[in-house]
C-alpha cells in the first residue's frame, strides 16, 4: 500500500501579495502540554532551536517542532492547521479581520493570544523573521480554508 | 462591544466571550427541592452591581467572574473563576 | 442662467476643469471642486426636491451635509446628500422626491392629500381599514420617495477595519485639529475624523487665514496622525467602541472603522439653526452658513436681492459676503433689537417677498436668517451626558463627561480662533495623557504586552471657553417649519401637545419630528421650544430628546462589510465535491446530503458495505486521574467501571433534566478515554466539561483536548464492513470474539499509524467507525474506496444515515426532542441512574421519573403505509394538539413509512391509533409502536 501523504487542509502552500506573503505552515508537528518545559510565561513564546512554545491559557502550552520531552503530550498536528502571515503588509492585513490591538507595545515580538481571526478562534503568536512582521496563526483544521480563503479576498482588495 | 479586561489575556471585545449570566452556586444532591428549584429558575435579575460569570471562549478559555453594573456596564472586577466568588 | 460669480479669495473649485453632468435628464456644466448642489446653483436651479408629505418645493437650506432638501438619486445610489457630494464628470443625477413633478404647484398636492397629514397621521389615518392597507402603501410609496433602488447593482465588497487609536477627534475645525496636533506631540496615536472633504471647520469659508495653513501643516508634519476627511464618526458605544464610517475610501463606497478609542474628543462644532416662521421653507430662505458656503467656497451667488435677518455675527458675516460679492442687499434687519423680526416668507416655487415686523413688505429672492447655534452633542450623549440649556447662549452645553470623553472647542463655548486653538491645544494634551494612563494600565494587565512606560502626568489645565452671550431665537410669529426632512410644523407638535402627547419623547414620535434622515441636528431645539411654548415649561426643564446612534446615516453594505461566516470542512471535503456530493450545510459544517440517490445508498450500506463521511463528529481526547468522575458526573449513566478496550453510550442532561447532547466514549487506556458527541453538539460539549472543571472540580486531575478536527471519521457500515476493513489492518483482530460490539482498538489501519477504531452502530449494522489522523483522512477514504471495489462499497450521505437512523428508531438530539425534553420523556430511562450519588440533572430527573413525562418519544407508524407525514406534522385529538411527528421517512428498506414522535402520556401505549394532522388539513391514522426500532429490533445485524 502507498505511504500515506500528508493532505493540508490549506489549498495554497505560498500566497505573495507584494507587501504580505501567506505561507502554510500546517505540516509543522504540533503538541500540547502542562508543564512549564520550556519556561513560557502566559501570553509569551519562545524560540528553541527548531521548536516554537507558547502560552495562550493558564498552565497549557502549544510547543511547535520536535515532540516534547516529559509530562503528558498530545499530539495535536492534525487538529490544527497553521499559516504565517509575513511582510510590512501583514498588520494592516490582519487588521481588517482581527480586533486585536497589534501595536508593538501590546503585541511585541514573541507575544502570544488566541483571539478571533476572521471569526475563527486563533491563536496567534508574533514570531517575527529576520526583523520583518510575521504573524503565526494557528485554528482548528475545518476553519482553515475559510479563513486562508477569506485572508486571500482581503489580501487581494487592499 | 463592551471590553472586558480578562487577567489572563487582556482587553478584549465582548464578543469573543460567552454570557453565562448570574453567578450561582451549585447546591449539593441532597438540597432541598426548593433550593434546587431556586438555583435552576430564580434570577434576582438586578439593577445595578452584579457578579456574573463570562466564558473567555475565544479567548484562554478560563471562566471568569465579572463585576458589572447592569445598568452602566461598568466593570469593575474581573477574576478568574477558579478564585471562586463572594 | 449662471449664478457664478467671479473668482473669489478662497474657492475650491477649478475653473479650468469643467464637468458636465445630467440633472433630471438634461446636461448641465459644473466645475471640479463642485459639489452637485453648488453646481445646479450655480446653474440657476432653486428648487432640488418636493417636501415630504406636502411635496412643497425645496431648495438649498445649509448646502451640506445635514441639508434635508438635497436628497437627491445619482444612477442606482439612492438617497446622495447634494449638497455634500463632490461632481463627477457624467453624473446622472435625478431629483428623487419630485412626485407629482419638480414644477406642478405645490397646492394642488397639498389640496389633494392635505387633510391625511396631521399629526400622527401615521397612526391615525392609513390604519383602517385593514383591507385597504396595501393601497395606502403603495400611495405613500409614491407619495414620499425615498429614492430607488437597482436590484441589478454589482455587488461590491466594502472594507471593514479595527482600530485602535489612543486619542479619536471627532471634528477637524480648529480646536480638533489642534486637540490632534497636541495629542500627536504628546505621543499619542491619533485618528482625526472630520465631515467635510478637508479640514478647516468654519475657518475655510471664512476670509483666508493663516491659522487655518498653520494648522493644516501641522496635521500634515505629524506621522502619528491619521486623518479620514469625508467620514464621520456615527457612534459611541460603552467602553469607547466608536464607529467611524469613512466615505469615498473607494469610489463613493463607504466603509466601517471599528475603533476602540482611548480617549474621545468631540469637536463637533456648532450647527446653524434654521427660524421658525411661515415660509421659512421657501427656496431661496438660507442659513448665513449656507450662504457664506456658497459664495466663498463655490462663488455661487445665492440671489440677486437680499434680506439678512441677523442675531449673529455669522450672518453679519453673510451680509458682508454678499456685499463683497455685489449681490443686492435690500434690507437687513437686525434681529437682536426685540423689535425688528421676520413675520413671514411669501412666494409659490420660491421666495418673492419677506415680511418684517414693522410691517413692511420687502421684495427679495433670498432671506438668509443667522438666529443661533445648535450644539450636536450627540455623542457626548451616547457617552452618557445629559447636556444642559443655558439661556444667556441660547443653546445646551455639554455637562458632565465620562473620563474618556472630552469636548473642545465650538461645542463648548465661543472665542476668536486662537482661543478655540487653545482650547483645543489644552484638551488634545490632556486627551493624550488620559489615554496613555488607559493605555498603561492595559499594558500592565496584559500578560504579553510590554512594560509600560513609568510615570505619570499632572491634569493638564484647559482654559475656560465660555459660550458668548445670544439672543434666544427659535419661533416667529406665525406658523413655520420646525422639521423639513419630515413636513412637520410648529403648530403640529402644539396640537399634538394638546392631545396628550406632553412628553417631548412622545410628541416626538406622534409628529415624527426629528426622526428624519436629519435626525434633529437643525430641528430639535426648535422642536423642544415649541414643546416648552406648548406645555407651559421651560426649554431647560425639558431638556434634548435622546440621541442615539447613528449620528449620521450608513448604508447597509457598510455594515455588512466583507465579512462572510466561516465555514466548516472535513479533509473529505474536496472529494465529495468532486464526486457529485448534494452539500448541505448542517451547523458550520459543509456536508454531503447524498451522492445522488439516498435510497439506493441504504440499500447498499444494508446489503453490502457503505462508507461515511463522519468527520464532524465531536470528539474529546480525555486524560488523568479523575476522568471516570467526570464521566459519572456529567453523563446520566454508569462509566466507573468501563474496561480499557470498551464503549459506552452516554446521554447528557443539563441541570434542569432536559436532555443535553449523546454519544459513545471509549476507555483507551488507564488513565486516557476518547468521548464523541454530536456534531452540533462539539462546542458545547467542550465548554460543558470546561465549566465543570473550572467552577467545581478545581482538583480534579483531567486533562482535556477537543480534537473534532484532528480526526477524519469514516463510519465503515453494512454487512461487509469487516471483510473490507479487514483487507486494511494488520494489528487489529476484526474477529467477533476479538474485537466484539462496542469495543474499540488503536491501530494501524491502511498503514497509518495512530488510528482508533470504534465497533459501534448508528445505522444499525456491523459497522466500524475509523478515526484517522485528518491528515491522512482522503488516503484512508480513498483506501476504503479501492479495497472495496470488489465487496460494492459506495459512499453514503447524511440522508441515507437519517434514514438508517430512523429505522433503527435512534433519536436525535435537537430533532427528535426539543428545549423541554428531558431524560426519561426521550425513552432514555435505561440510562439514568439515580442511585449514582450525583450527576448534572439528577434532581430534575427524579422528579421527572416520580410524576411520569408528560410526553414521550414513540415510534410510530401511519396505517397507509407509504403516506409520510412531514416533520412537525400534528398530532392531534378533536381539536387538541395531543403530539407531533418529529422525524419521518420512507424507508426503503422496510418500503413503508416510519416515524418518531412526541406524544403526550396517555397516548404513549404501544398500541394506540393516534391522529395525525397533515399540512394540507388531511388527517391520517398511524400506530404507536412497542419499540422505537422499526427494524432489527433485537440488534442481530449490528452484533454479527
Ligand atoms: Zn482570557
Amino acid at each position: 500500500m502507498a505511504e500515506p501523504r500528508f493532505a493540508s487542509p490549506i489549498p495554497a502552500a505560498v500566497e505573495d501579495f507584494g507587501a504580505v506573503q501567506l505561507v502554510d505552515e500546517s505540516t509543522r508537528l504540533k503538541w500540547r502540554i502542562w508543564d512549564n518545559l520550556f519556561a513560557v510565561e502566559l501570553g509569551r513564546a519562545g524560540r528553541f532551536d527548531s521548536s516554537l512554545a507558547f502560552s495562550v491559557s493558564p498552565g497549557e502550552w502549544i510547543v511547535l517542532g520536535d515532540r516534547p520531552d516529559g509530562g503528558e503530550v498530545v499530539d495535536i498536528t492534525h487538529v490544527r492547521a497553521a499559516m504565517r502571515l509575513t511582510g510590512p503588509g501583514a498588520r494592516a492585513l490582519l487588521e481588517r479581520v482581527c480586533a486585536l490591538d497589534l501595536s508593538d507595545a501590546m503585541t511585541p515580538d514573541l507575544a502570544a493570544a488566541r483571539t478571533l481571526v476572521a471569526g475563527v478562534a486563533t491563536e496567534l503568536v508574533r514570531d517575527d523573521v529576520e526583523g520583518e512582521p510575521s504573524y503565526l496563526l494557528l485554528m482548528s483544521r475545518s476553519f482553515a480554508q475559510s479563513v486562508h480563503e477569506r485572508l486571500v479576498a482581503v489580501a487581494q482588495r487592499s | 462591544m463592551l471590553l472586558i479586561v480578562c487577567p489572563h489575556c487582556g482587553p478584549r471585545n465582548s464578543d469573543e466571550f460567552a454570557f453565562g449570566g448570574e453567578a450561582s452556586s451549585r447546591p449539593g444532591a441532597d438540597a432541598s427541592p426548593d433550593t434546587w428549584r431556586s438555583y435552576l429558575y430564580d434570577r434576582a435579575n438586578v439593577a445595578g452591581w452584579q457578579t456574573e460569570q463570562w466564558f473567555h471562549v475565544a479567548g484562554c478559555r478560563r471562566f471568569l467572574n465579572i463585576e458589572r453594573n447592569t445598568i452602566t456596564n461598568e466593570i469593575r472586577r474581573v477574576r478568574d473563576a477558579s478564585e471562586g466568588h463572594d | 442662467m449662471s449664478a457664478r460669480l467671479p473668482p473669489q479669495p478662497v474657492e475650491v473649485i477649478d475653473r479650468a476643469q469643467p464637468l458636465d453632468f445630467l440633472w433630471n435628464g438634461r446636461w448641465y456644466s459644473g466645475l471640479a471642486g463642485d459639489t452637485i448642489a453648488s453646481a445646479l446653483a450655480a446653474a440657476g436651479v432653486r428648487v432640488f426636491s418636493r417636501s415630504f408629505k406636502y411635496h412643497r418645493p425645496r431648495g438649498i437650506l445649509t448646502a451640506g451635509f445635514h441639508d434635508p432638501n438635497l436628497f437627491v438619486q445619482v444612477a442606482d445610489e439612492p438617497n446622495v446628500r447634494a449638497g455634500h457630494r463632490l461632481l463627477t464628470p457624467g453624473a446622472d443625477v435625478a431629483p428623487q422626491n419630485a412626485w407629482p413633478s419638480l414644477r406642478v404647484d405645490a397646492r394642488s398636492a397639498n389640496q389633494l392629500f392635505g387633510r391625511f397629514l396631521s399629526p400622527g397621521f401615521y397612526y391615525k389615518t392609513f390604519m383602517r381599514p385593514r383591507a385597504l392597507r396595501p393601497l395606502y402603501q403603495q400611495t405613500l410609496r409614491r407619495f414620499s420617495s425615498g429614492g430607488s433602488i437597482d436590484p441589478h447593482t454589482p455587488t461590491v465588497h466594502r472594507e471593514k477595519r479595527f482600530a485602535h487609536p489612543d486619542v479619536l477627534v471627532a471634528g477637524g475645525g480648529p480646536a480638533g485639529m489642534a486637540a490632534a496636533i497636541t495629542a500627536a506631540r504628546a505621543g499619542a496615536k491619533v485618528m482625526l475624523v472630520e465631515e467635510e472633504h478637508g479640514l478647516g471647520g468654519h475657518l475655510v469659508y471664512g476670509p483666508g487665514s493663516s491659522a487655518l495653513d498653520e494648522l493644516r501643516e501641522n496635521v500634515d508634519a505629524e506621522p502619528g496622525i491619521e486623518v479620514l476627511t469625508n467620514s464621520v464618526v456615527t457612534g459611541r458605544y460603552d467602553h469607547n467602541w466608536v464607529a467611524v464610517v469613512q466615505r469615498g475610501a473607494t469610489h463613493h463606497e463607504e466603509s466601517l472603522v471599528k475603533a476602540r478609542a482611548k480617549t474621545l474628543v468631540v469637536a463637533a462644532g456648532t450647527i446653524e439653526r434654521p427660524y421658525v416662521f411661515e415660509g421659512n421653507d421657501l427656496p431661496g430662505v438660507m442659513l448665513s452658513t449656507a450662504v457664506r458656503r456658497l459664495i466663498n467656497l463655490w462663488a455661487v451667488a445665492p440671489g440677486t436681492r437680499a434680506v439678512v435677518a441677523t442675531a449673529n455675527e455669522s450672518g453679519d458675516a453673510a451680509a458682508a459676503d454678499l456685499a463683497r460679492a455685489g449681490i443686492e442687499i435690500a434690507e437687513v434687519v437686525d434681529m437682536r433689537r426685540a423689535d425688528r423680526g421676520v413675520v413671514r416668507a411669501r412666494g409659490r416655487a420660491g421666495l418673492q417677498a419677506v415680511e418684517l415686523s414693522d410691517g413692511r413688505t420687502i421684495n427679495a429672492d433670498l432671506l438668509v436668517t443667522a438666529v443661533g447655534w445648535t450644539t450636536p452633542t450627540s455623542l457626548l450623549n451616547m457617552a452618557g451626558d445629559r447636556p444642559v440649556y443655558e439661556p444667556r447662549a441660547a443653546r445646551f452645553l455639554p455637562a458632565a463627561l465620562p473620563d474618556d470623553v472630552m469636548a473642545a472647542g465650538g461645542i463648548v463655548g465661543d472665542g476668536t480662533v486662537e482661543e478655540l486653538v487653545a482650547h483645543g491645544a489644552a484638551i488634545g494634551i490632556e486627551a493624550a495623557h488620559r489615554a496613555r494612563g488607559r493605555k498603561s494600565d492595559w499594558q500592565r494587565s496584559t500578560p504579553r504586552a510590554v512594560e509600560p512606560e513609568p510615570g505619570g502626568f499632572a491634569p493638564e489645565p484647559v482654559p475656560h471657553l465660555p459660550p458668548a452671550d445670544h439672543v434666544e431665537l427659535f419661533l416667529g410669529p406665525t406658523d413655520g417649519f420646525v422639521d423639513f426632512s419630515e413636513d412637520v410644523r410648529a403648530k403640529d407638535l402644539e396640537s399634538s401637545a394638546a392631545e396628550g402627547y406632553d412628553s417631548i419623547e412622545l410628541n416626538k414620535r406622534y409628529t415624527t419630528a426629528t426622526m428624519g434622515p436629519i435626525q434633529g441636528k437643525l430641528e430639535v431645539v426648535n422642536a423642544v421650544a415649541v414643546h416648552a411654548r406648548a406645555t407651559n415649561q421651560s426649554i431647560a426643564e425639558i431638556g434634548t430628546t435622546t440621541w442615539r446612534p447613528p449620528y449620521a446615516p450608513i448604508t447597509l453594505g457598510a455594515l455588512a462589510g466583507d465579512d462572510e461566516d466561516p465555514v466548516r470542512r472535513s479533509p473529505l471535503s474536496a472529494w465529495h465535491e468532486t464526486h457529485g456530493a448534494s452539500p448541505i450545510v448542517a451547523g458550520q459544517w459543509i456536508r454531503p446530503d447524498h451522492y445522488g440517490d439516498p435510497a439506493a445508498e441504504v440499500r447498499n450500506t444494508r446489503e453490502n458495505v457503505g462508507i461515511i463521511d463522519v468527520s464532524p463528529l465531536g470528539k474529546i481526547d480525555l486524560r488523568g486521574r479523575d476522568v471516570a468522575r467526570l464521566l459519572e458526573f456529567v453523563y446520566t449513566n454508569r462509566w466507573a467501571r468501563l474496561a480499557v478496550g470498551r464503549v459506552r453510550y452516554g446521554l447528557m442532561c443539563a441541570e434542569d433534566g432536559v436532555v443535553l447532547d449523546d454519544g459513545v466514549t471509549a476507555r483507551l487506556g488507564d488513565q486516557h478515554y476518547y468521548m464523541t458527541t454530536t456534531s452540533s453538539g462539539a462546542g458545547r460539549v467542550w465548554n460543558w466539561l470546561d465549566e465543570w472543571l473550572q467552577t467545581r472540580f478545581r482538583s480534579w486531575e483531567v486533562r482535556m483536548t477537543a480534537v473534532t478536527d484532528g480526526y477524519a471519521a469514516i463510519n465503515v457500515a453494512g454487512p461487509k464492513s469487516r471483510e473490507l476493513l479487514g483487507r486494511l489492518v494488520a494489528d487489529i483482530d476484526l474477529e467477533p470474539d476479538q474485537f466484539g460490539y462496542m469495543h474499540a482498538r488503536t491501530g494501524t489501519v491502511a498503514v497509518v499509524e495512530s488510528c482508533i477504531v470504534l465497533r459501534i452502530g448508528f445505522t444499525g449494522e456491523l459497522s466500524f467507525e475509523v478515526h484517522v489522523p485528518a491528515g491522512f483522512g482522503l488516503h484512508m477514504w480513498e483506501a476504503l474506496l479501492e479495497a472495496g471495489s470488489h465487496l460494492g462499497v459506495a459512499p453514503f450521505g447524511l440522508e441515507a444515515q437519517r434514514i438508517m437512523r430512523l429505522e433503527k428508531g435512534h433519536f436525535v438530539v435537537g430533532q427528535d426532542t426539543d428545549g423541554l425534553t428531558r431524560g426519561h420523556a426521550a425513552g432514555m430511562g435505561w440510562a439514568i441512574k439515580q442511585e449514582k450519588a450525583d450527576f448534572v440533572g439528577k434532581p430534575e430527573l427524579a422528579w421527572e421519573a416520580e410524576n411520569g413525562p408528560e410526553r414521550r418519544l414513540v415510534a410510530l407508524q401511519t396505517i397507509d403505509p407509504l403516506l409520510v407525514p412531514p416533520e412537525a406534522s400534528q398530532i392531534v385529538q378533536g381539536d387538541r394538539t395531543r403530539g407531533r411527528i418529529t422525524s419521518s421517512r420512507l424507508s426503503p428498506t422496510l418500503g413503508r413509512s416510519v416515524c418518531l414522535g412526541q406524544v403526550e402520556a396517555e397516548l404513549a401505549i404501544p398500541g394506540t391509533t393516534v391522529t395525525i394532522r397533515l399540512p394540507s388539513g388531511d388527517i391520517a391514522p398511524a400506530e404507536v409502536m412497542e419499540h422505537h426500532a422499526h427494524f432489527d429490533i433485537d440488534g442481530e445485524r449490528l452484533r454479527g
